[in-house]
């Protein structure tokens, strides 16, 4: 059974470009355009990793996973933040949130595709 | 606009009649100090003449001086109708301006997005298709190969012993045909055999005609005493007569059956070799036939490989035609935070404006504190590079950080 990762970017070109990455290394993937939209989809499905854009409309990234660790059922879920931010401060920021790794727009798929791999449970 | 200085009139201000006033009591006071002498009246003269000098010489100096105050008063005030209206043009453009600008960045950022996902899209889908096609000639390509190179029962090898099979098996018929004949043909040698008994029974029976013959002549030699021995002789040539002419029609009979069996050999024979060159020329047909089949299969397989290969390079290539096409998402941000200063750029001169425009205070603009605002709606490294107007470098590589 293939595992499943929530996308959530208000860029429609990079969702795009994530999507088809992810799935042609055989992941399954749910899209969302900013955080509260991606919320909406914390519903009780299994995310095995969740990729979020910082800078979005409606609610940013670092926002939403902060609330999405209040989620019982994703709270061990892991999180990967996927953004044209560079600061130091900012990556802190996501850090102290519960993200798991930071990686910079734009993106090479393999590197996208080997941190995926490094941070799903087997 | 023309100048229209204003020059005070030449009046002599106080303390130059007093010069003038001191010059002549010091002339008078001399005169009477000396006693009304002519030295003493040439230097009261002389005191005269320098008091009025002194006076005039201020004079003049306080109406230059005047005159500069006057004229550096006119300039100031100028300068301060001059800048007055040149701040409030400076608005006025900056109101009409700045939202025009950050319409035409929105604009750009819109369009260059709206474009960028559409390209996004159709790319996307052309690299699904790729895959699709990719994963259908793998499948085929698969297929070709186990059928060329497969075991006994793949599906080439065992069309082609199928096909030989029915060669095989015609070449069996043609095998039993061929037995058939030679059993024929062994029918021939006794049909021989049966002719030469044939002949044997007629020459017996001409023989025994010839013996009862004799034996019809001893009889009538004998007389009356021979006559029934010649009743026999003669029942015995009628017999040998019979059986000669037995013998003759089965002479006839096996040599018109040898004709037959002859002429059915020699057709059999022809049938035989015309169907045994048409079952060599079937096997090689079928050879040829499948020969044929595995080169084109080859052939078919080498060019699905081919698009194979080439549509995994197109994909390839697609593939990093999306990845720089991420550039989208940096420009985005970039222009909407341009725009978002220049929306607020816009607001802050209109607040300038209605300030000086109502006659109240107007609070001086921290210049470093408004740019260091700006940068903090910045997210890329292009940002603050261009913020600080260091050279511009494409966007570092990608830059990934585990917590």
């Amino acid at each position: 059974m293939s595992k499943t990762i929530l996308i959530i970017d208000d860029s429609p070109s990079v969702r795009q470009v994530a999507a088809i990455a992810l799935r042609g290394a055989g992941y399954e993937v749910v899209d969302a355009v900013d955080g509260k939209a991606a919320l909406g989809k914390l519903d009780g499905r299994r995310y095995h990793l969740i990729i979020t854009d910082v800078n979005m409309p409606v609610m940013d990234g670092i926002t939403f996973i902060r609330e999405a660790k209040k989620l019982p059922n994703y709270r061990f879920t892991p999180i990967m933040v996927l953004t044209t931010e560079s600061d130091e401060r900012k990556k802190e920021l996501g850090r102290e949130a519960g993200a798991k790794a930071w990686l910079v727009k734009p993106f090479q798929p393999a590197q996208l595709l080997q941190a995926v791999a490094k941070l799903i449970m087997p | 606009m023309v100048n229209s200085t204003v020059i005070p009139s030449q009046t002599l201000p106080a303390w130059g009649w007093i010069s003038a006033v001191i010059g002549l009591v010091g002339g008078v006071v001399v005169e009477v100090i000396s006693g009304f002498s002519l030295q003493g009246g040439i230097a009261g003269l002389v005191l005269v003449a320098l008091g009025g000098m002194a006076g005039l010489w201020s004079n003049r100096q306080f109406i230059a001086a005047l005159a500069a105050a006057h004229q550096r008063g006119w300039d100031e005030s100028q300068t301060k109708n001059d800048n007055s209206g040149t701040v409030a043009d400076l608005e006025r453009i900056c109101l009409e301006v700045l939202p025009i600008l950050a319409r035409q960045v929105e604009t750009s950022r819109s369009q260059t997005e709206e474009a960028i996902t559409s390209l996004v899209a159709r790319f996307s889908a052309i690299v699904e298709q790729l895959q699709q096609v990719i994963l259908t000639s793998q499948s085929s390509v698969g297929h070709l190969t186990d059928t060329l190179h497969g075991d006994q029962s793949g599906g080439f090898a065992r069309s082609e012993q199928r096909l030989l099979g029915v060669v095989n098996n015609l070449g069996t018929t043609l095998a039993s045909k061929g037995r058939m004949l030679n059993e024929v043909r062994q029918l021939t040698g006794q049909m021989e055999v049966l002719n030469t008994m044939a002949v044997d029974v007629k020459k017996v029976a001409d023989h025994t005609n010839l013996l009862a013959l004799n034996a019809a002549i001893e009889a009538a030699r004998a007389g009356n005493h021979g006559g029934g021995f010649g009743v026999v002789a003669d029942e015995v040539r009628r017999l040998s007569r019979q059986s000669g002419e037995t013998g003759r029609n089965m002479g006839q009979q096996v040599g018109i059956l040898q004709t037959a069996v002859a002429t059915v050999v020699s057709s059999a024979e022809e049938a035989a070799a015309q169907e045994n060159r048409m079952m060599t020329a079937a096997e090689e047909t079928i050879r040829t036939v499948l020969s044929e089949f595995r080169t084109t299969t080859g052939r078919l397989a080498d060019s699905a490989k081919e698009l194979r290969q080439v549509g995994s390079h197109i994909g390839d290539e697609i593939s990093d035609v999306l990845v720089a096409l991420q550039f989208q998402d940096r420009t985005s941000q970039i222009l909407a935070v341009v725009g978002k200063n220049l929306t607020a750029l816009r607001d802050q001169v209109q607040a300038h404006a209605s300030a000086r425009e109502q006659g109240g205070s107007v609070s001086a603009i921290n210049v470093q504190e408004w740019l260091a605002h700006m940068e903090l709606g910045y997210s890329t490294k292009e940002q603050y590079r261009d913020h600080h107007n260091k050279i511009s470098q494409p966007p570092d590589n990608t830059d990934i950080t585990f917590f």
